[in-house]
């Protein structure tokens, strides 16, 4: 999978391709709208990252003229947090999905996943790890073949884990992630442990031991 | 001076056939009597008393020349300090009714008068100043906040790539508290924000939304964060114009302080009336300090886990579209009720108390 970062922050333009690298993904960066332009328009990439503030103009642009010559390239378009019209603006353009700035690295991760998921599984809805099978598109789960009951919580929770496999999340990003933007307004993170505790139980309860490792309250990762 | 003279002049001129009746009819009449009997018979009365006369002449002279000055001056003075001051009062009355963030500056009326003319010129630097330094302000929050994003996204990013090594537990809690430092800082931002762009009136767009509805439809949202619940119970139709962001806001902050606040087991009470919405809680501290309540950074003694902007927010808001917003304590219940302006439909009036919503 080829991906084009448009990102004028070199580090964290940098700390996204580190953090996407280890799935097959083959990230190339670029700093400003210009460069972009000629990127998109000479090679073919399966996902672009688009940041909307650019030094030398806005990524609106650059997303308009990409759908014009090549529509079926998948766009997530990064807008700060209160810019909502420009995330709908983007959207109405052609962008696929949007993310907002300040984000983790692991709901980046989860979003490239699903828009590559939507365009290019072309049928293939089932997430694999190890034991533990996931189809997306009936939303159910399967351990060694029996089927797991989850809530609709413990379902993204778990899709989100697994997306992420062998990397640490942070209790952040999950609860970000499971409550949406209202985890803004959250004083602790119960929800998460609440929720992971569930989760491991029914889990266990299958047999599917030590694949959500803790690591002191501070995030999670899920050991494939 | 110049008005004064030439008022005075005419008023004289025209009182000039007044005095010569007077003169002539009046204490001057013995004298017309005693020249005409002079003339006919040769010879002069005794019994004159002239003297008298010319005293009673002088006297009504004196107060009549006396009267026509004053009332003359007084008039005159009047009208003159009327529009002498009228270019005064004119700019009074437009700084007494501007406000800074809202109005533009005001035209001051024209005048040929040195002093006020000085004075209107520099209300007018003062007020630009004024406008200037606010205008200053407001974008400084906004920038710096927008500035700040990034920022923040690199730590976070940051913050997960650390996460990834091979961290001993000490180490995690430090990540971990970092973590949290960077939350903290991007709520912060985000209220700060927030405030500036209602300040700068960015949120224009509006449209008409049932309140009712609309707090149905946010209160999943609390229950996935809080385990207390919340009641709503209602008078169905009210519907209100706003922005609904900016609605969900407010809802928002007002919802989750009360939820905060509420001791546990208590479900906190929503109810939406025929032209208010209020939400209260049973809490043991006492009543809160009005005085304080809604500015900014001031009210944490209570609400530890605020960032002390959420109530200063909801009373912009409430300031924004002219709403009212007031705070009551009776027996451990804090009452939050928001009166909604004119803005508000009133479509039912019939409340159906009956109407109980439970998370």
């Amino acid at each position: 999978m080829k991906i084009l970062i448009v990102e004028d922050e070199k580090q964290l333009s940098d700390n996204i391709v580190k953090f996407l690298a280890a799935d097959n993904y083959l990230c190339e960066q670029t700093f400003t709208a210009s460069d972009a332009l000629m990127r998109v328009s000479v090679y073919d990439y399966d996902c672009v990252l688009l940041d909307l503030m650019l030094p030398d103009g806005s990524g609106l642009d650059v997303l308009r003229r990409l759908k014009k010559r090549k529509p079926d390239t998948g766009v997530i378009i990064v807008s700060a947090k209160d810019s909502i019209d420009d995330k709908i603006e983007g959207l109405q353009i052609g962008a696929d999905d949007y993310i907002s700035k300040p984000y983790n690295l692991s709901e980046l991760k989860i979003r490239i996943f699903a828009l590559m998921r939507r365009r290019y599984s072309k049928g293939n809805n089932r997430l694999v790890s190890s034991n533990v099978e996931v189809d997306m598109q009936s939303k159910t789960v399967i351990v060694d073949g029996q089927a797991v009951m989850l809530t609709k919580t413990e379902y993204d929770l778990l899709v989100f884990m697994i997306c992420n496999r062998n990397k640490v999340v942070s209790k952040t990003a999950i609860a970000e992630h499971i409550v949406g933007e209202i985890a803004d307004l959250m004083d602790n993170f119960n929800v998460v442990f609440t929720h992971i505790k569930n989760l491991k139980k029914k889990l266990e309860a299958t047999g599917c031991r030590d694949r959500i490792k803790t690591l002191y309250g501070t995030g999670y990762k899920w050991i494939e | 001076m110049k008005h004064l003279s030439l008022t005075l002049a005419a008023v004289m001129l025209l009182c000039a056939p007044v005095f010569y009746f007077l003169t002539t009819r009046f204490y001057a009449e013995d004298l017309i009597d005693v020249v005409e009997d002079y003339r006919m018979t040769g010879k002069i009365e005794d019994d004159l008393d002239l003297e008298q006369d010319v005293i009673e002449g002088m006297m009504l002279q004196y107060i009549l020349i006396a009267s026509v000055i004053s009332v003359t001056v007084f008039f005159t003075t009047r009208r003159l300090t009327k529009r002498l001051w009228k270019t005064f009062d004119d700019t009074l009355g437009k700084i007494e009714h501007f406000k800074l963030g809202k109005d533009k500056i005001p035209e001051f009326a024209h005048t040929d008068i040195r002093e006020f003319a000085r004075l209107n010129e520099t209300l007018a630097k003062l007020l630009h100043r004024n406008i200037d330094s606010y205008k200053i302000q407001k974008e400084f929050t906004e920038n710096a906040s927008h500035e700040l994003q990034t920022p923040i996204a690199i730590i976070r990013a940051d913050l997960d790539m650390l996460l990834q090594e091979d961290l001993n537990a000490r180490e995690l809690k430090i990540v971990d508290n970092m973590y949290d430092v960077t939350r903290r800082l991007e709520q912060l931002n985000h209220s700060l924000l927030l405030l500036a762009k209602i300040e700068n009136s960015q949120y224009e767009e509006k449209e008409h939304i049932v309140l009712h509805d609309f707090i149905q439809m946010l209160l999943p949202e609390y229950a996935k964060i809080y385990t207390n619940s919340i009641t709503l119970t209602s008078c169905n139709g009210l519907d209100i114009s706003a922005n609904k962001a900016l609605l969900e806001t407010l809802v928002n902050n007002l919802a989750i302080n009360a939820l905060r606040n509420t001791t546990a087991g208590i479900p906190v009470e929503m109810s939406i009336n025929r032209k208010t919405l209020s939400i209260s809680n049973m809490s043991e501290t006492g009543g809160l300090d009005r005085k304080t309540l809604f500015s900014r950074f001031n009210n944490r003694t209570c609400n530890k886990s605020g960032n002390g902007l959420g109530l200063a927010i909801v009373k912009q808001i409430c300031d924004y579209y002219g709403w009212d917003i007031t705070y009551t304590y009776d027996k451990g219940r804090h009452t939050f009720t928001v009166a909604f302006g004119q803005d508000t439909n009133k479509k039912a009036l019939t409340c159906d108390k009956g109407k109980g919503f439970r998370l």
